[in-house]
């Protein structure tokens, strides 16, 4: 009955995503061409009329309206105009990569639509950036005169996107005192995410370490909006102390839908810890009755943990490529060219930073 | 490609001509041997191979990359430099301009390189013999990629053309050149000397024992990144103003995998903590991992971070000696 409800619903979030992506589609291929080839296409009759200039801006709105949803009519002719006078300027650098802008490393504001304290020193803010992007891609948060951060998004919406961040560092702690309507600066999403489409019609594993649960939310989110596409989930989440447990809100909802395993590494004082057992994440993961029969498992957390799960689920028989682990890094740039997060040769912002096992599961040290 | 002849004298007043319509800038001895603008030909020091590459001025030191005030960014303007012209740059030092074109230009479209890369020509001075003990670059895979490329004959110059924008030169002071009707052979491009590092793949050295040898003298001082014309990591840093921290700069500086914060992430956790590790990086880096994503190795063989290392650390010694049972069988 469920099933039948989510896979609606799947379905539904697709089609209005292919929608959404053949509309700006539609929008890029406007602002593009020449101004010279959409006068012709109008209706030879006008163009004799006096004021050629006004007339064709008028054609442009119109060749708009017809092809955009009506909420955005409104919007077309202003962006045609802004395209009309960027051709008349030439631009000077053309970016190279796809969604980069003018000046990669130039942030554009946007708005905190919602902020959320989620432990006592980790909060989930809400930014109305609209944009594409997998589940375990990331982008980079400035606030001037502290620096930038990168920081993986936590949800999955065309809408907004969700930050998930622990106050550790400069930045972070800077970021904890954003308040709703205030402006926050972000330039993205980069990197990698984890390959969702490649691996539908499999059981998903998902098993995350404090903070490192926050890229994995995003993959939550996406099986959420995508349920039909992969069977079982099976979550297992371990934090340090019943304080420390992440999105409380949402757990009630993923312990109906979902296996959910929890652990906290202590808990003294007994509080209310959603069923969490006391110990480690790595000895439920040890203790569940799994194969890798279909089964891909998504792995993030501090080094130490990622390192024991993925020896655990060795020995359950998983291969290298049913495992999929997130790095962590010092960035700077998030374009590949400051190096500082590279990992024998592979960028953790651009190729990464989801890894599949494989590819960098050798790597000791570096 | 094209080749011109040219009197000593008249490269002479070649150089002074292009002194008064561009900033000519060449290699001066100063404290150590750099490139610095200059008026005068008599300046230019040719005898060796300038101590500081010619990166700085591109890839600079010190990049404003916006100014902020609140939230408001903005980008300074780049300032169309009048044309520059760089005389003297050897052939290690033009390749390496090569591969940095390629990062930032080709790969990124780094705007603030561009604006600086954008109206220069180089003219290159080939080395008749190694300049120095400790180069390397025949055996690396170096390009034509210049401009002009100017061969010292004792009493005149084969000059050899490039580019359009080369040839363009030329032709605007077409009086001073004679055109010259022998191409230039491979075997005057051949830099004698200087093809010390025998190992041309180093992917199946990751292991060995032998990096440890001679990399713990290592300071972790950052001078061979500094000094070397390929090397292109950097870092952001904001600056605040003190009268107003609301507004102020987010300026990128050069930076250094030779340093352990290079890979200090929040919470203080180190990935390269030894410096052995971080050596190896950054030769692999050089050597290896550049040609993976551009098919050529970063490093030219200029040996400038052997030159320039307080303890005189030779990787291309340590990489030869990996390799010397092997070639002892050969």
């Amino acid at each position: 009955m469920a099933q039948g409800f989510f896979r609606r619903k799947g379905k539904t979030a697709e089609e209005a995503d292919a929608f959404q992506r053949f509309i700006d589609q539609k929008l890029r291929e406007l602002s593009h061409t020449p101004s010279g080839k959409k006068r012709k296409t109008s209706s030879p009759a006008r163009a004799k009329i006096k004021f050629p200039a006004k007339k064709s801006a008028k054609g442009k709105g119109r060749r708009k309206r017809i092809l955009l949803s009506p909420g955005k009519a409104t919007m077309a002719p202003e962006k045609a105009k802004k395209a009309a006078a960027k051709r008349i300027t030439p631009v000077a650098i053309v970016p190279k990569r796809p969604g980069a802008s003018e000046n990669p490393y130039l942030p554009k504001p946007y708005r905190v639509l919602d902020y959320v304290r989620e432990s006592p020193d980790t909060f989930t803010i809400a930014v109305d950036m609209k944009t594409y992007h997998d589940p375990g891609q990331f982008v980079q948060v400035s606030l001037p005169g502290f620096g930038e951060s990168p920081i993986s998004i936590c949800s999955d919406s065309r809408e907004f996107i969700r930050l998930n961040i622990r106050e550790v560092g400069t930045v972070t702690k800077a970021l904890a005192k954003l308040k709703v309507g205030d402006t926050v600066l972000i330039r993205g999403p980069y990197g990698r995410g984890y390959p969702m489409q490649a691996l539908r019609g499999n059981d998903l594993i998902i098993i995350g370490g404090g903070c490192g649960v926050a890229p994995l939310k995003g993959i939550i989110d996406y099986v959420y909006n995508h349920r039909a596409a992969y069977k079982d989930i099976y979550l297992f989440l371990g934090y340090r102390s019943p304080d420390d447990i992440l999105f409380q809100k949402e757990l009630e909802q993923w312990k109906k839908d979902y296996h959910v395993h929890m652990t906290v590494d202590e808990n003294k004082q007994q509080k209310f810890c959603y069923e969490a057992t006391t110990g480690f994440v790595t000895d439920k993961l040890k203790a569940a009755p799994i194969d890798n029969h279909g089964k891909v498992a998504f792995v993030c957390g501090p080094p130490i943990m990622m390192k024991f799960t993925t020896h655990i689920l060795k020995e359950k028989g998983f291969n290298d490529d049913q495992i999929f682990v997130s790095a962590e890094r010092l960035m700077y740039c998030a374009l590949g060219v400051c190096c500082h997060c590279m990992i024998r040769g592979k960028f953790t912002c651009i190729d990464g930073p989801v890894f599949r096992y494989d590819e960098i599961g050798h790597i000791k040290n570096d | 490609m094209q080749v011109f002849r040219q009197d000593k004298k008249r490269w002479r007043e070649f150089l002074i001509r292009l002194s008064r319509s561009a900033e000519l800038i060449a290699p001066v001895k100063t404290d150590l041997l750099r490139f610095e603008p200059i008026t005068d030909p008599e300046q230019i020091y040719l005898e060796k191979n300038a101590y500081f590459p010619l990166k700085e001025w591109f890839f600079r030191k010190e990049e404003v990359i916006f100014q902020f005030t609140g939230n408001k960014l903005t980008v300074p303007a780049f300032t169309a430099p009048k044309q520059r012209i760089f005389f003297g740059v050897r052939k290690c030092d033009l390749n390496a301009i090569r591969h940095q074109d390629m990062v930032f230009i080709n790969d990124v479209g780094d705007p603030y390189y561009k604006a600086q890369r954008e109206h220069s020509l180089l003219l290159g001075y080939h080395c008749n013999t190694a300049p120095s003990q400790y180069c390397f670059c025949g055996s690396m895979d170096l390009v034509d990629f210049f401009d002009l490329m100017f061969y010292d004959k004792e009493d005149y110059f084969l000059i050899e053309v490039g580019s359009d924008r080369g040839e363009a030169l030329i032709a605007e002071h077409h009086d001073l050149f004679e055109q010259h009707n022998r191409l230039i052979t491979q075997d005057e491009k051949h830099i004698p000397g200087a093809d010390r590092l025998k190992v041309k793949d180093i992917a199946h050295l990751y292991d060995n024992p032998g990096w440890k040898e001679g990399v713990d003298k290592c300071l972790s001082c950052g001078a061979c990144t500094a000094l070397c014309p390929t090397c292109y990591c950097f870092e952001f840093h904001d600056e605040t103003k003190l009268a107003d921290p609301q507004s102020g700069e987010r300026k990128r500086f050069w930076s250094s995998c030779q340093l352990q914060d290079f890979t200090r992430v929040a919470g203080d956790h180190v990935f390269r903590k030894e410096r052995e590790e971080r050596f190896k990086h950054r030769i692999y880096h050089q050597l290896d991992y550049f040609r993976e994503k551009y098919g050529i190795q970063m490093c030219v063989g200029c040996g400038r971070c052997i030159e320039g290392c307080p303890t005189r650390i030779d990787f291309v010694d340590i990489i030869n000696r990996m390799e010397r049972p092997e070639k002892k069988e050969a």
